[in-house]
């Protein structure tokens, strides 16, 4: 265990050249033809779903343009420790005018992971320090979703979308990885873990190296380890919450959000992802639940008070659907 | 603006920290070539800036400033600074330096800014004025062992009072006794917030402002007051003892939650109740985004009617209780450490610190393994302590309990 960042596969996998990264061709192409002419290249914006390569190919660019020593000139925040204009105002601003002016690096570069979570006004103001940084700076903006980012920022970005990865390639590279650090595997455990990743290759090679610890990647150890993330203990709230386990699933919330630092948008967008895997005939009335709440987050003053009534009403809405008789049947 | 018009005109005018102020005074009158300038230190709104400004003027100085919105390279700052600096100038008179807010100066952004401060400092040539709302800031640390300190602390609340019902003599409005307890309550010992507050109460209609504001005078306690809101006997009772509570509007609306939460209510009756929590809790956010106070008139009767309207009468009692002990005692014990924890990952793992602890942790302890030792080298590569590696032991056992 000599660092930090070879002790997880994920960082010690993580391709370091554009060209290695897993299935996506068309953009990577266009990528490459921009970094013949670095300081002409314009800001980026890199949508797509969670473990597609975005951030990684952000990392590669950096390290093409900037070289060995990108660290110094490369600025990386997340908009989701810090969401409001403080981040912007502080941070990027100090940086894309006064770090490195005079050394050797053509460009600075900041990188933003998870843009579409910072307020607009924080947006806003990134929009006119993209303007004014623009001789000595590039932006590389990294989302989800790139409808969470204001007009004018796209319209200054090359927005590229990143295409969520399908089972062949995310089996491929975790065969590979495999290979490579000779542990024994089974290509039906591989296909669990591309089941359970939903395409999201960082969440694959987490399972796939917590299996691989118990010994070896078979269908049993890959299915030990595929509860214990906090993604699954949202959805054990949403179970609860749906069973009508108000007490429980409102500690389970407080323990989340109190306990872990989860926050409340995070709550609410992995219960959006349980509530799918779920079978329920009314995930309708779920699914505007959920929306109401998310929307009643933004403009409401004390999130646990709007996620605990949010509780109580799936409470309501899975009795409706009979969800508990079903668990019940379920487990027999 | 009332904070301009009716801000102090002239030092003896300001309130609280006279014995600051005076010393301050005496501070730039003994002034001499070589003498160290000075740090003024306190929280906003407790007249630093004011008192600078003040004492330039009655002591016939040319005030020249910098602040937070300057850029404070070195370049800028010899730029601003240099015909003052220069024993040739033009304007050889009396000038005083002041650096506002320079715990906002920032190595990095303000290239050489820091450093041209301890050339200032160093010279002594001219009286130099800093003023900082913390000390606990490395750069402060720095300017501090080098400089006079004054310190200057909240105003306290009679202060307050007082110049709040001044400025109101003055003819601009009436407010009754109840909104300037109000005033002074939210302003928390920030002046420039205090006048702030009053201008934007003194622009509702009498009638507004008793919705806003109690006008009765009933000594409830806490507790009693919404214990009579919840078992009043028709709308406006609930919304007299509602009113009655003197509770600021957040606590309002969270007292309410807590006591309909930890009152065992069930079904339809708890849905509604919390609904309209949470449409009060909106309300809440509106006033605090906005600081239309005005707003709050609506939080009060919507809360109570609504609330009458879906309680049954007795069927909640008042409670504060936010959370079970147990979870207490993590928080308190856990929280903070798995933060830390979640900031040194985060920087290896170009992920959030959030992220970090509640996603991505457990793969990590799974793979660590169970074993203490290799939890410990861990713990000492992210270069943390002994807390963190009793947090990490604990969590590794809740991770491995789910795998097993």
């Amino acid at each position: 265990m000599a660092r930090i960042e070879t002790l997880m596969w994920v960082e010690k996998y993580r391709p370091v050249e554009l060209k290695d990264l897993v299935n996506q061709e068309a953009i990577v192409e266009r990528l490459l033809s921009m970094l013949n002419s670095p300081r002409e290249m314009p800001h980026l914006l890199f949508s797509g779903p969670p473990g597609t390569g975005k951030t990684t190919a952000a990392l590669c660019i950096v390290r093409k343009i900037l070289g060995e020593s990108w660290r110094d000139y490369t600025l990386e925040l997340n908009a989701s420790d810090e969401r409001g204009i403080n981040i912007v105002r502080d941070r990027v601003k100090t940086f894309s005018r006064y770090v490195g002016i005079g050394g050797e690096a053509p460009l600075r570069i900041i990188i933003l992971d998870e843009a579409d979570e910072m307020t607009n006004d924080a947006q806003t103001a990134l929009r006119r320090i993209m303007e004014e940084s623009s001789r000595i700076c590039r932006f590389i903006l990294v989302c989800n979703y790139s409808s969470g980012i204001i007009e004018p920022i796209q319209s200054r970005c090359a927005i590229f979308r990143f295409l969520r990865l399908n089972e062949e390639d995310v089996v491929d590279y975790l065969r590979h990885i495999c290979k490579e650090e000779e542990v024994d595997f089974g290509d039906k455990a591989l296909s669990l873990i591309y089941e359970i990743s939903g395409g999201d290759l960082r969440l694959a090679i987490n399972t796939l190296q917590s299996s691989a610890s118990f010994g070896k990647v078979n269908f049993e150890n890959v299915k030990k380890t595929a509860g214990i993330s906090g993604k699954s203990e949202v959805g054990k709230l949403v179970d609860l919450a749906l069973r009508g386990e108000f007490k429980q699933a409102r500690e389970k919330l407080l323990e989340l959000m109190r306990v872990y630092g989860m926050s409340e948008r995070d709550v609410i967008k992995y219960a959006n992802e349980a509530i799918f895997k779920l079978d329920l005939q009314n995930l309708d009335e779920v699914a505007e639940s959920l929306a109401k709440y998310d929307y009643r987050l933004i403009v409401g003053a004390q999130p646990d008070i709007q996620l605990t009534a949010m509780i109580a009403e799936l409470g309501k809405i899975g009795k409706e659907s009979g969800f508990i008789t079903k668990k019940k049947e379920t487990k027999r | 603006m009332w904070v301009e018009r009716y801000g102090p005109k002239n030092i003896k005018d300001m309130v609280g920290n006279e014995e600051t102020r005076i010393s301050f005074l005496n501070w730039l009158k003994d002034w001499k070539k070589g003498s160290k300038p000075a740090i003024l230190i306190g929280p906003p709104g407790t007249g630093k800036t004011t008192l600078v400004h003040l004492a330039a003027d009655e002591l016939g100085y040319n005030l020249i400033e910098l602040n937070a919105s300057d850029v404070r390279t070195k370049d800028k700052m010899t730029q601003k600074l240099g015909p003052t600096l220069s024993t040739h100038s033009l304007f050889n008179g009396k000038s005083l330096i002041f650096l506002d807010e320079v715990d906002g100066m920032y190595y990095r952004q303000d290239r050489g800014g820091i450093e041209f401060v301890q050339e200032l400092i160093d010279s002594g040539r001219v009286p130099l004025v800093m003023a900082a709302n913390i000390e606990d800031d490395k750069k402060v640390i720095k300017l501090i062992r080098k400089s006079k300190v004054f310190r200057f602390r909240r105003v306290v609340p009679r202060l307050v009072e007082l110049y709040i019902e001044d400025i109101l003599k003055k003819d601009v409005a009436k407010l009754s006794k109840e909104s300037i307890r109000l005033i002074v309550r939210e302003a928390k010992g920030d002046m420039r917030a205090a006048i702030n507050t009053a201008q934007s109460l003194a622009g509702l209609s009498t009638e507004e402002l008793s919705s806003v504001v109690s006008s009765r005078n009933l000594a409830y306690s806490l507790k009693e007051s919404f214990e009579a809101f919840f078992n009043a006997d028709s709308q406006e009772e609930a919304y007299k003892a509602l009113i009655a509570s003197k509770v600021p509007p957040r606590d309002k609306v969270k007292i309410a939650y807590l006591s309909v939460i930890n009152s065992g209510l069930k079904g339809d009756t708890l849905i509604k109740a919390l609904e309209k929590i949470g449409e009060a809790d909106k309300i809440v956010n509106m006033i605090g985004t906005t600081q239309e106070w005005r707003l709050l008139r609506y939080l009060d009767r919507l809360l109570a009617y609504s609330l009458f309207n879906t309680l049954p009468k007795g069927s909640v009692s008042y409670s504060e209780e936010d959370m079970p002990w147990n979870l207490k005692v993590r928080m308190w014990n856990e929280g903070k450490v798995l933060k830390d924890i979640g900031g040194r990952l985060s920087k290896f793992l170009h992920i959030s610190s959030r992220e970090a602890v509640s996603i991505f942790m457990p793969y990590l302890l799974v793979v660590i393994g169970k074993e203490k030792k290799s939890l410990e080298r861990f713990i000492r590569l992210l270069g943390l302590g002994e807390s963190a590696l009793k947090v990490m032991v604990k969590e590794s056992e809740r991770v491995f309990l789910k795998v097993r």
